[in-house]
């Protein structure tokens, strides 16, 4: 069975406290092969808390001695904080109504829902009103004052929109924590 | 009127067209031409499918030049327009490359659909600048317009033959209208009476849905005297339906057979 560097990495940081050791001493002491001690090895140095000081020779740095000293348990990653969001992925039905106000750029929920929504989508028109309701606040649509007249003899009408601001093909996200609209494409984050 | 997207014969002829674009039998023909008169349906049905597809889409317009298409087209594919034509060409060539390679992996049909096509068919530096994306970078090229594009594209032999299919959008027929009524209409509609918007509207999608809110109208507050045929032309005896596309007239609903 192949065992990762990883798996090993905090028993080779504990093994080589305050001495210099070859790979055939960590080998013999914590009964590894050369592979699993090279591999675990190799990630405490990628991770700044061992050198190698010459050819199968490591010790500890100032901060891998420090980690022995706190009692630290390594882990793999992550190594650093997430330098971009991640974009939705596939067509989910807000992305398709946000390729859908592109290419319409005036529309109505209606307008919105008979292009962008398919079968399996669960409830579209709710699910696209609070989109259009997040955009509207994040300045990303306008509604116009004129409403679109409906039907019904007490219908209050239907609201038209219009895209002001495309700022490019993936659409934003709503971030419920942060109440704001996350763009994907410029990086900002909007509050509502 | 129910949100509902109908799939017409029209949906139908668009999707055949894209099948015969991909089962082509010449690489370079990698142009697909949809026309027929406004009010067939032909921006909605493009508009969902680019929406579904992710497909680049542009709208013509009447002084458009080689060098503006090729902006509004680096602009849509996200790249920031160069100066100079051999500049934006060679980007617009690399990005339509990147995201037709995308679109391969994700199994997505790729396109540049140009909406009102009308105004590049007459303009044979535009033609062949479309031309030339088609073939050098390899995406097909929807072009959609209004009746006369075929012809003023039969002036320019080099891009007719690169065509792979010309789509002509029809009216509906009286299927597709009885179709329309039961999925977007919300008031039930009589066989008669669907005859006569069948009629009145000459099969156009717009004057179809103009006729629907004019019955859901009369309907909403007048429910159908036998409910379980719907709404009757003797029921709407006398109502205004749509007006006329070429005279402006009003049409009224005459009263039963």
């Amino acid at each position: 069975m192949t065992i990762s560097g990883e798996t090993h990495m905090n028993s080779i940081l504990y093994a080589l406290d305050g001495h210099c050791k070859t790979l055939s001493d960590l080998c013999e002491e914590l009964n590894l092969s050369n592979r699993q001690i090279s591999d675990g090895a190799a990630k405490l140095v990628i991770q700044g808390y061992a050198e190698r000081i010459s050819v199968g020779c490591f010790q500890l740095t100032t901060g891998g001695r420090k980690a022995v000293a706190d009692g630290c348990t390594l882990t793999s990653g992550p190594n650093a904080p997430h330098a971009k969001a991640k974009a939705p992925k596939g067509a989910t039905l807000r992305q398709r109504a946000w390729n859908a106000m592109r290419i319409l750029q005036r529309f109505t929920l209606a307008d919105l829902q008979m292009t962008a929504a398919r079968e399996g989508d669960k409830n579209p028109e709710n699910s696209l009103n609070k989109f259009c309701g997040q955009l509207v606040k994040a300045g990303y649509l306008r509604v116009n004052r004129k409403r679109v007249q409906g039907s019904k003899p007490t219908s209050n009408g239907f609201l038209k929109y219009q895209l002001v601001n495309c700022t490019g093909e993936i659409a934003p996200s709503y971030r419920a924590n942060a109440a704001a609209i996350y763009d994907h494409n410029t990086g900002e984050e909007v509050s509502l | 009127m129910k949100p509902n997207y109908v799939k017409t014969a029209n949906h139908q002829r668009f999707m055949d067209g894209l099948d015969a674009l991909e089962e082509r039998g010449a690489d370079e023909c990698r142009l697909l031409v949809v026309d027929g008169l406004p009010g067939l349906g032909k921006t909605t049905i493009l508009s969902r499918w680019a929406a579904d597809e992710k497909c680049i889409y542009l709208r013509a317009k009447t002084e458009w030049s080689s060098y503006w298409l090729l902006e509004e087209l680096l602009t849509e594919l996200r790249v920031h327009p160069p100066f100079g034509y051999a500049k934006r060409f060679n980007a617009a060539m690399k990005a339509l490359g990147e995201q037709a390679h995308n679109a391969e992996i994700t199994g997505r049909q790729f396109a540049v659909v140009i909406d009102e096509a009308d105004h590049i068919s007459r303009n044979g530096k535009l033609v062949e600048t479309v031309r030339d994306l088609a073939d050098i970078a390899g995406v097909p090229f929807v072009l959609v317009g209004m009746g006369r594009i075929r012809d003023n594209l039969a002036r320019f032999p080099q891009v007719a033959s690169r065509t792979s299919r010309f789509i002509r959008f029809e009216p509906a027929d009286l299927k597709d209208v009885k179709f329309f009524l039961s999925e977007q209409c919300e008031v039930l509609v009589g066989d008669d009476l669907a005859k006569f918007i069948h009629k009145a509207t000459g099969g156009f999608n717009r004057e179809i849905r103009e006729a629907i809110v004019a019955v859901e109208r009369f309907g909403f507050l007048n429910p159908p005297s036998s409910p379980n045929y719907g709404l009757s032309l003797a029921d709407m005896a006398g109502k205004h339906l749509i007006n006329d596309r070429k005279s402006g007239q009003a049409i009224f609903v005459p009263g039963a057979a």
